[in-house]
């Protein structure tokens, strides 16, 4: 809820009605998959805590890692109107998701235009990062991948307030990290390295310490705006 | 099993201290090589360096070695 008032812009009738909807929390561990391609969901949800990722695998067995999902993430709201899955949505960690029925969704959209508004855009800043991680996928180096991956990740935590000073949790495996950015967990092993020799960043176990913000920066060619975090610019 | 991929640059060591699990040799070489493949391109295309190794070892042991180098003839 926090991700959409802060995102949106929605107002507080908006918010308390939302907050009334039937919502069914469930649990899951960690690598188990919420839905997968082909199946026809009746409910979206929405992840109240944990990591999740949006991915495909080729008929040869090889995984695409199409987006991270963190707290606040409404990881498979296409299926309310696409009703076929075209991908997986699988945890990473354990995750507490909350299901809400496509019914009951559905009505309420109607029902309030600017909720309907609300999860437009965010589908479109959906979209915007998947345009953003094409670019990183197709373009940028793999040390340059791998540090506009972090902040992306470091900046979305940022707005459901879980980063606070230097240190993060990014929950991914080395494998899972290269399966995101299109290279080998061995190249990302040596990445990391390189990023730590250079005074950039440390990873260890599932968790981010950035070492040197100008560093940083610099390394990750990022910038904000595709995030679309501010809805009145 | 457990392979360690231990990856040179022009000489430059990278050691794989932690390693990972393959269950078949076909599986490692194809790791390898696209590993090495990659890491070149960012080092070609750098310009960091000319020559890209990759030595797979198993239990100290190498089995199997990866090397890429850059040629350019003007």
């Amino acid at each position: 809820m926090t991700r959409l008032r802060v995102l949106s812009a929605l107002d507080g009738a908006d918010v308390d009605a939302m907050q009334s909807l039937p919502v069914m929390v469930r649990h899951y561990r960690a690598n188990q998959p919420i839905v997968r391609e082909g199946d026809r969901p009746r409910e979206c949800c929405v992840l109240v805590d944990g990591f999740c990722v949006r991915a495909k695998t080729t008929s040869d067995g090889r995984r695409q890692i199409l987006s991270i999902h963190i707290a606040g993430d409404i990881p498979d709201l296409q299926s309310l109107h696409l009703h076929v899955m075209d991908h997986d949505l699988v945890t990473l960690t354990e995750c507490t998701l909350g299901f809400i029925s496509h019914v009951a969704l559905r009505e309420f959209t109607r029902r309030r235009p600017s909720v309907a508004e609300a999860l437009w855009r965010d589908t479109l800043v959906d979209a915007a990062i998947f345009r953003e991680w094409i670019v990183n996928v197709g373009q940028r180096s793999g040390l340059n991948r791998l540090t506009h991956l972090v902040m992306e990740l470091r900046e979305r935590l940022r707005v459901v307030g879980r980063v606070g000073g230097p240190e993060f949790e990014l929950p991914l495996t080395q494998e899972q990290l290269g399966e995101a950015m299109g290279i080998t967990s061995i190249h990302v092993n040596r990445i990391l390295k390189q990023l730590y020799n250079l005074g950039v960043l440390k990873f260890q176990r599932g968790r981010i310490t950035i070492l040197d913000e100008a560093k940083f920066n610099e390394v990750a060619d990022f910038d904000l705006l595709y995030l679309h975090l501010d809805p009145e610019l | 099993m457990r392979y360690h991929f231990h990856i040179a640059e022009d000489g430059r060591l990278v050691e794989d201290d932690e390693g990972q699990d393959f269950l078949d040799q076909n599986q490692v070489r194809n790791e390898a090589i696209e590993a090495c493949i990659s890491i070149a391109k960012d080092a070609f295309t750098k310009g960091s360096a000319r020559r890209v190794e990759i030595d797979v070892r198993r239990e100290s042991i190498s089995v199997l070695k990866v090397v890429i180098s850059l040629t350019i003839e003007e």
